[in-house]
């Protein structure tokens, strides 16, 4: 009797401890939810709007939850205060300049806060105050909803007169698709087509020929342009002649207007010679007399030669 | 004709308000013979295990079965919504809140209450509380004292249990179709839940115990004479048991929001 006792307790002791470790596990599960065993930090946030958000909602970085709001207080009549408790472990990933944001998990599940964390470089301190910025809200999107609802209703009635249009045969493609002679002309468009299209193909193809014989002919210059390894250092010793012969046209250009320059200085001999009238009819009439007195030394000599003196001495040389 | 109307309105009023100073009397009795040694162990751990032990393969399995079926129905409307994710969410809450607790004590009301209406009836019926008290030993404490005990324990326990076995049902039912994961599931399920949540379905199972055993036991200890009696007895005890399961969930609710 006894004996049965015992197992009956046994099994009764059984069912209370496996029913108390239950409870712990789902209390520890729940504190772990609530980060109730991790170490955290506060930080606050400003807000014109909270759009719902409660204690207990939670407060994201980059998608993953790092903690939760710990209070929701209005501050004044246009500020609510948001203190956010948000593990220690990922203070690190949150600087100074960080903003929270109020979003939504989804379209239609809970308000959160999203936190970005900022670029500063310096982590955020147990009770500071971080920036809080709006996000576009539900109701802003339903807005926007009926925007583009109105904009879709415009372009349907836009559409719907221009399909009454093209119906009755007005406008280009209504006359495109009722107008007999539009069509033929098109039709006549599209074999004038054809036949360019054939034509364009028969040029390409003979174009391909001869290119073809440009490229087999071995003797010819495409030939040597393409394949020739030599003409590479042909044309480089080319180009280089090219340079330098650049270079002397410079250099000459350069020189002929000093020249240039010297033949505009008045003080200069040639410019007077280009210049002065004077002197030009000067030296004309010295070039005259020259002429003139040249003229009179060959007669001169012409005469000596025949003279009995000295027409030995000039046989003599002339042999 | 009218003066016999009176007269019945008036006796029913009567008897009425005499249950309820009896009603008042057997329950501070209780309690106060409960707190007050000396105490019944080896019976209250006897109780105890019929309460918890021998009820918990029913609660249990029942359990088990208001997750899936319950999981399966609510499917389809968050599926209407795109809110299929959320089904962890919403069956941890619904569970834990309220038909965990509830589910248990109705068990309990109709295997427990109905066993201790109809046994301590039949006692009444064969005098053997009067032996009892003939003999020297205290039937209130013996009988009443250790059946509310062990009610008042081990409902709680049963609730942790049904509340444990309907998520793993309802579990079932989500990867069935969803392909969720244990851990998901789990964590998915006690992330929605906040602590005043546990202790709220802990503390209506402690609530509903007190009342199936008080209830039961005061209908049992004070059944009427006769076969008929005993039958009665168990009877009202899972009826009264059942309906003041009902409006104590109820007050229970509104206290706890208090907390929330």
């Amino acid at each position: 009797m006894s004996e049965k006792n015992d197992r009956k307790n046994a099994k009764l002791g059984f069912f209370v401890l496996i029913s108390l470790v239950l409870f712990l596990v789902a209390i520890f599960f729940i504190g772990s939810a609530r980060d109730m065993f991790n170490t955290t930090f506060e930080v606050h946030a400003h807000f014109k709007d909270v759009e719902g958000l409660t204690r207990g909602n939670n407060v994201r970085l980059s998608g993953v939850k790092i903690g939760t709001v710990r209070s929701v207080e209005i501050a004044n009549d246009s500020m609510v205060t948001v203190t956010l408790k948000i593990r220690e472990n990922d203070r690190r990933f949150i600087n100074k300049d960080a903003r929270a944001i109020i979003g939504s998990d989804g379209l239609i599940g809970n308000t959160i806060v999203v936190i970005e964390p900022g670029r500063m470089g310096i982590p955020v301190e147990d009770g500071d105050t971080i920036t809080a910025a709006s996000q576009t809200s539900a109701q802003d999107i339903m807005n926007t909803l009926e925007t583009t609802g109105q904009n879709v209703l415009a372009i349907t009635q836009d559409l719907q007169k221009i399909t009454q249009q093209i119906n009755s045969g007005e406008g280009t493609i209504g006359r495109l698709i009722s107008s007999p002679d539009l069509a033929n002309n098109l039709e006549d468009a599209v074999v004038n087509l054809e036949a360019t299209s054939q034509r364009t193909a028969r040029i390409s193809g003979n174009i391909s020929q001869m290119v073809n014989q440009l490229q087999n002919n071995k003797q010819g210059p495409v030939h040597t342009l393409i394949n020739d390894t030599t003409f590479t250092y042909v044309y480089d010793s080319l180009k280089q002649n090219l340079r330098t012969t650049g270079q002397n046209v410079s250099q000459i250009s350069g020189e002929l207007e000093k020249l240039s320059n010297q033949l505009n200085n008045e003080n200069n001999t040639l410019d007077v010679l280009l210049r002065d009238s004077t002197f030009a009819s000067d030296l004309q009439r010295t070039m005259n007399n020259a002429a003139e007195g040249t003229e009179n030394f060959n007669q001169s000599l012409e005469a000596l030669q025949q003279h009995w003196l000295l027409r030995g001495f000039f046989r003599r040389r002339n042999k | 004709m009218e003066q016999e109307s009176n007269t019945e309105q008036q006796s029913w009023i009567r008897s009425f308000l005499i249950n309820l100073a009896k009603i008042y009397a057997f329950t501070s009795q209780a309690i106060v013979k409960a707190l007050v040694p000396p105490y019944e162990f080896r019976e209250i751990l006897r109780q105890c295990y019929l309460v918890g032990v021998k009820t918990f393969p029913l609660v249990g399995f029942t359990s088990f079965l208001v997750g899936i079926v319950f999981t399966r129905q609510s499917r389809p409307s968050l599926l209407e919504f795109g809110a299929e994710s959320w089904l962890p969410a919403l069956v941890s809450i619904a569970i834990v809140r309220g038909l965990g607790p509830l589910v248990t004590a109705l068990i309990c009301a109709g295997k427990v209450g109905s066993s201790i209406g109809a046994e301590l009836g039949s006692m009444n019926v064969t005098e053997q509380i009067d032996a009892m008290e003939v003999s020297g030993t205290d039937p209130f404490r013996f009988l009443v004292v250790t059946r509310v005990t062990a009610t008042t324990l081990m409902v709680p326990l049963l609730v942790i249990y049904a509340d444990a076995l309907a998520l793993f049902g309802s579990f079932i039912a989500t990867a069935v179709f969803s392909q969720t994961s244990l851990s998901l599931f789990y964590y998915q399920a006690f992330d929605a839940l906040a602590f005043v949540d546990i202790f709220s379905s802990v503390f209506k199972g402690f609530l509903f115990g007190l009342a199936i055993g008080l209830v039961s036991c005061y209908c049992g200890y004070n059944s009427s004479r006769g076969t008929v009696g005993v039958g009665r007895a168990a009877n009202t005890s899972v009826v009264t048991s059942m309906f003041m399961v009902f409006i104590l969930d109820l007050l229970t609710l509104q206290i706890i929001e208090l907390f929330r």
